[in-house]
């Protein structure tokens, strides 16, 4: 009879103790997969191979470095809003679609992983999201409710309605930023009180600084016409809702 | 061949050439295995789902470098190993998930004593707790073999190793396994 310490009898042993293991419930990540590619992929794969995209990226990098140095900025929560005095690069058209929101959760999930309270639209609003991300960055996290097109939101180049982008404002150093080519329009407005700011007309960066000051790129993508404001502690940016009133009514029923 | 069950070369294929419901039939056959090897590198469920779910989005933009007439298993395995491994080293989580035993089933056949139950539960847990307590590397390479019944190459692709080296790993492992259980022993009996 083997010896339950000689190699045998540990190789029946650790069999056997295979076969009785309490592994976490594994999830349906067929399906999360495929809800991921639709939102992020088709263009993307068509237009960017991994040299291209390094290089694109980089060149991004540097010309937004090279603008904030003269840039005029203003905060609003965490995103700093950042003007230049001319367009910095032609900005290929694959950029705009690119969009990396980070991984499909529930409400609950993103509830239970965000560093802040969600807000959610109530009463009026588009109901309930169609997909929830949460992306780990930058600190508390930021949770994206993403709608697919409906009437009064229609299908941006991705397929996505609107988008609804929430972060904690109160992040320090490590603030959102946004570069702002020429053309591209600012509108202050106000939100349940609150000051807000449209941004609409043209082509804008998105990114942000980690707490060195160090340019991240994971985050770094064009969007659209967008409403940004605060509430609650929580910065939030909708993307997609097509004119100024439409964002501001979306936004007045945002709640918890 | 129409009728022929599509094997994951046939899946692979398709999905090369841009069909996303052949890949998603890939993911779901490999789903499991892949949550699997996440959770035994990053030690958390959350973390594991999400580096799982990063390495088959990762595995299909990397589709076109895929090697024609490779094997996909251990393709898949060490895309979603090294984003697990990303993950874990990114985390600023402190608590980590220990394996556990799952309750016993009864399995159909003959029931064993409740001596033997016991005694086989016991042994079990021993030996558990002995894996638990070893360093990453030896507790993953036990477990990609004994836990997940991974082939050689697949255990190479996971642990992001030659495949001429996995032997002497898993080797040395068994080695500090044994020595481990061995010092327990040897505390129950000077305890005793």
């Amino acid at each position: 009879m083997a010896d339950r310490f000689d190699v045998q009898g540990l190789e029946a042993g650790l069999a056997d103790l295979g076969g009785h293991l309490d592994f976490p419930a594994t999830p349906p990540l067929a399906d999360m997969v495929r809800v991921r590619l639709a939102a992020t992929s088709a263009s993307r794969r068509r237009f960017f191979g991994p040299l291209g995209r390094s290089f694109l990226l980089a060149a991004a990098a540097l010309v937004l470095l090279a603008g904030i140095a003269a840039a005029l900025g203003f905060l609003v929560g965490g995103v700093r809003i950042t003007f230049t005095e001319r367009t910095p690069v032609p900005l290929p058209s694959g950029v705009v679609s690119e969009r990396n929101f980070g991984i499909e959760v529930s409400l609950d999930e993103a509830r239970r992983r965000a560093g802040f309270t969600i807000l959610v639209p109530g009463a009026g609003g588009p109901g309930k999201p169609d997909h929830i991300f949460f992306e780990r960055i930058p600190v508390g996290g930021t949770v994206t409710l993403v709608y697919a097109a409906r009437a009064g939101y229609p299908a941006d180049p991705t397929g996505i309605g609107v988008a609804i982008t929430e972060f904690r404002g109160d992040i320090g150093p490590e603030v959102f930023e946004k570069l702002i080519t020429t053309g591209t329009g600012v509108r202050r407005t106000s939100v349940n009180g609150q000051a807000a700011y449209w941004i609409a007309g043209g082509e804008h960066f998105f990114f942000y600084r980690d707490a060195n000051g160090q340019i991240v790129d994971s985050s770094m993508r064009l969007v659209g016409d967008a409403l940004v404001f605060e509430q609650s502690g929580v910065t939030v940016r909708i993307e997609g809702a097509g004119t100024l009133e439409a964002a501001v009514r979306l936004a007045a029923t945002l709640g918890h | 061949m129409e009728g022929r069950p599509l094997t994951d070369s046939d899946l692979i294929e398709r999905a090369r050439r841009g069909d996303v419901a052949a890949y998603e039939e890939l993911v779901r056959r490999y789903e499991m295995l892949a949550f699997r090897t996440a959770v035994l590198i990053c030690r958390d469920a959350d973390e594991a789902r999400d580096a799982a779910q990063e390495g088959f989005v990762r595995a299909w933009h990397a589709l076109p470098r895929f090697r024609a007439g490779a094997e996909p298993r251990p393709w898949i395995l060490q895309i979603v190993a090294n984003a697990a491994r990303n993950r874990r080293r990114g985390s600023t989580r402190r608590e980590s998930l220990a394996l556990r035993l799952a309750q016993d089933r009864p399995s159909g056949g003959a029931a064993p004593s409740p001596e033997a139950a016991v005694l086989a539960g016991e042994r079990r847990q021993e030996l558990l707790a002995a894996v638990n307590g070893l360093r990453d590397e030896d507790r993953e390479v036990l477990a990609f073999r004994w836990f997940l019944d991974l082939g050689e190459a697949e255990m190479a692709a996971a642990l992001g190793i030659p495949r001429g080296t996995v032997k002497s790993r898993l080797s040395r492992a068994m080695g500090r396994l044994r020595a481990a259980l061995s010092a327990d022993t040897r505390q129950v009996r000077i305890d005793g």
